[in-house]
C-alpha cells in the first residue's frame, strides 16, 4: 500500500473574512512499509494534513491516492477509507467513553459491522499489541487506568479496526519520560510486526531521527522539505529558521565540530555521535 | 462545520450604538418592549418602527444580519398569526367550513405580527451591538443595588461571563471528539432517530468529562490568584455613563413620550 498526495490545498472558511489557507499545494509520496515522520511548528498544517489522509477533511483542491483509489473523489466510500487508514488523534484518551476497556476498543470494529467473534478476536489482539494484559484490563473502566495506559487503550481502539496505514498525531504529548519511551517502543513494535505504513507527527527531533525512514517538514501550510532523516537534518540552519531543531546527537556533533573536533558525516543517534567522538579522540 | 458557528451574534463594527453604555442599552431595550405592548394602533407602530429604523441606520449593522435573527422564530410568528386570525370573535368577513375570519381577528393578527417582529429586531439589536462581556458587566451593574437584599450580583455576572467564555472552547472540543469518533467509524448522519440519538453517547460522555476537567482547571487557576477573597473588586474597563449616553437617554425619553401621547390622544 502506498500514499500519493498531489497538489493538495485546503482553505478553511473560503470566502469569509477569517479565510485561511491551511494547506498550500502539497505533493509527496509515501511508499509501502515506510515509517514517515511529519514535523513542523504549531499551526503549520500537520494536523490538517493527517485529517485529510483518512478522509475526515475534504481538500479544496488536489488528490490523495491510496494505492490506486482516489479517496478525495466525491463517490469515495468514507467508511472504507477510515477502515484502511487508522488515525490516532492528539490526546486520544479523551475520546474514551465506554464502561470497560473491552467495550471501548470494540467501538471501532463494531462500527465496521464485523461479526461478534471477529470483534472479540480483534479486540484481544489489539489490546495485546499495545502491551496491555488483556485478561487484567478487559473488564476495567478506562477511567481507572493511568494516563499512559489510557492512551494505549485509545490506540488499541484504532488498531482494532485493522488499518493498513496507522497515523499517530503526537502520540507522546503530555506523557512522562518513561511512558513516552514505552509508547514509542510500542509504535515501533507495531510498525515492525505489521510492515504497514506508519505516519507519526512529532515535535521531538530525537524520536523522528531514530525511528523514521522519511521526514516531511511543514511550514505555514507548505511542504518545505521531504527526504530521509539524514537529508533533512543536514539542513540545520534552515530548520532553525523554521523554529525547529536538530536531534540532540546532531546538535552535539555540530558543537564539537565548532570546538575543533574533526567529526565527519551526519549523526542521528547518540550512539553514532559517541562512536565518532571516540574515533576522533583516538587519532 | 462547527468551526463556523460564531458566538452569540455580536457584529463587530464602530458606531455610536456600539459605544453606548450597556446599562442604558439594556434598560432602553426593556422599555421599548414594554412600549410595544402599550401601542394599540398602526400610527403607534409606525412611530415604533421609525425609532428602530433610526437605531439600525446608526448601528451600521447590515440588514441581513438583523433579518437572520428573525429566521428561528418564523414558525412562532406564523403560529401566532394563524391563532389570532381564526380564534378572534367579531364581525365575520369570510367563512370557510367551521372557521371564521373576522375583521377583529385580522387586525389582532397584524398587531401581533408587527409587535413580534419589532420585539425580536429590537432585542437582537442589543446583542448585535453589545459585546457579550459588556452585556454581563451591564447586568452586574444593574443588579448591584439588589446586593443589599442578598442577591449575589457579581457571582451571577461571573458565571455568565465564564459560560460565554467557554462556549468556543467546548465547541472546539466537540469538533475534536466528533472527528476522533468518526475516525473510529462512528456515523452521526444516517439511521433512525433512535440510532442517531444513541450515536451521540460517544460524543457526550467525553465532552462532559472534558467540561469537568476544564472547570476544575479554571477553578484551580482562579483560586491560585486568590479569587473570592471577599474584598470589593475593581475592574479593568469601568462602565461610564458619558455625555453621548445622556443625549441618547433624552432622545429615548422623548421617543417614549411620543408613543404614550399618541396612544392617549388618538
Amino acid at each position: 500500500m502506498s500514499i500519493t498526495v498531489t497538489e493538495l490545498t485546503h482553505i478553511y472558511s473560503p470566502g469569509q473574512p477569517q479565510e485561511q489557507t491551511a494547506l498550500d499545494n502539497i505533493s509527496f509520496r509515501i511508499a509501502d512499509g515506510t515509517f514517515a515522520g511529519i514535523i513542523g511548528h504549531t499551526g503549520s498544517g500537520k494536523s490538517t494534513l493527517v485529517q485529510h489522509l483518512n478522509g475526515l477533511l475534504k481538500p479544496t483542491s488536489g488528490k490523495i491516492l491510496v494505492d490506486d483509489t482516489d479517496i478525495t473523489a466525491s463517490g469515495a466510500d468514507s467508511r472504507q477509507v477510515r477502515r484502511s487508514i487508522g488515525l490516532v488523534f492528539q490526546y486520544p484518551e479523551y475520546q474514551l467513553f465506554e464502561e470497560t476497556v473491552e467495550k471501548d476498543v470494540a467501538f471501532g470494529p463494531t462500527n465496521l459491522g464485523l461479526s461478534q467473534d471477529e470483534i472479540s478476536e480483534r479486540v484481544r489482539e489489539a489490546i495485546q499489541l499495545v502491551g496491555l494484559d488483556y485478561d487484567a484490563v478487559r473488564g476495567v473502566s478506562p477511567f481507572e487506568l493511568s494516563g499512559g495506559q489510557r492512551r494505549r487503550v485509545a490506540i488499541a481502539g484504532v488498531i482494532a479496526m485493522g488499518p493498513r496505514v496507522l497515523i499517530l498525531d503526537e502520540p507522546t504529548a503530555g506523557l512522562n519520560p518513561r511512558a513516552h519511551q514505552e509508547i514509542l517502543d510500542m509504535v515501533d513494535g507495531i510498525h515492525e510486526r505489521t510492515g504497514n505504513i506508519t505516519i507519526m507527527v512529532s515535535h521531538n527531533m530525537n524520536d523522528i531521527a531514530r525511528m523514521t525512514d522519511q521526514v516531511l517538514v511543514m511550514e505555514r501550510g507548505r511542504l518545505v522539505m521531504d527526504g530521509t532523516p539524514r537529508e533533512v537534518f543536514s539542513h540545520g540552519d534552515e530548520l532553525r529558521q523554521l523554529g525547529l531543531a536538530l536531534p540532540d546527537a546532531a546538535e552535539i556533533a555540530e558543537e564539537l565540530r565548532r570546538a575543533g573536533l574533526p567529526l565527519t558525516g551526519s549523526f542521528m543517534t547518540m550512539e553514532e555521535t559517541a562512536d565518532a567522538v571516540a574515533k576522533a579522540l583516538k587519532k | 462545520m462547527i468551526r463556523d458557528i460564531t458566538l452569540g451574534q455580536y457584529y463587530q463594527t464602530e458606531s455610536v450604538i456600539h459605544r453606548l453604555d450597556p446599562r442604558f442599552k439594556i434598560i432602553s431595550t426593556l422599555l421599548y418592549i414594554v412600549a410595544l405592548f402599550f401601542i394599540d394602533d398602526f400610527i403607534g407602530f409606525a412611530i415604533a418602527w421609525l425609532g428602530l429604523e433610526t437605531v439600525i441606520c446608526l448601528s451600521k449593522v447590515p440588514r441581513r444580519f438583523i433579518l437572520k435573527g428573525l429566521r428561528p422564530v418564523f414558525l412562532i410568528i406564523a403560529f401566532t398569526l394563524i391563532i389570532n386570525i381564526f380564534m378572534t370573535q367579531g364581525q365575520v368577513l369570510v367563512e370557510i367550513w367551521r372557521f371564521h375570519i373576522t375583521k377583529e381577528g385580522l387586525q389582532m393578527a397584524a398587531f401581533m405580527g408587527i409587535r413580534l417582529v419589532l420585539l425580536i429586531i429590537g432585542s437582537s439589536l442589543l446583542t448585535l451591538t453589545t459585546r457579550p462581556i459588556s452585556l454581563t458587566d451591564g447586568i452586574e451593574s444593574l443588579l448591584s443595588p439588589f446586593k443589599r437584599f442578598g442577591l449575589p450580583a457579581h457571582e451571577l455576572a461571573m458565571m455568565m461571563t465564564i459560560a460565554l467564555r467557554f462556549i468556543p472552547t467546548l465547541l472546539e472540543e466537540t469538533d475534536k471528539i466528533m472527528k476522533a469518533q468518526q475516525a473510529r467509524g462512528a456515523d452521526f448522519e444516517s439511521g433512525s432517530l433512535l440510532r442517531r440519538a444513541k450515536a451521540l453517547v460517544p460524543i457526550l460522555v467525553p465532552l462532559f468529562i472534558s467540561a469537568f476537567r476544564i472547570a476544575q482547571d479554571l477553578a484551580m487557576a482562579m483560586e491560585a490568584r486568590c479569587y473570592g477573597s471577599g474584598l470589593p473588586r475593581t475592574r479593568m474597563h469601568e462602565i461610564r455613563f458619558t455625555r453621548t449616553d445622556a443625549g441618547a437617554a433624552v432622545v429615548f425619553v422623548i421617543f417614549l413620550a411620543v408613543i404614550v401621547l399618541e396612544r392617549l390622544l388618538w
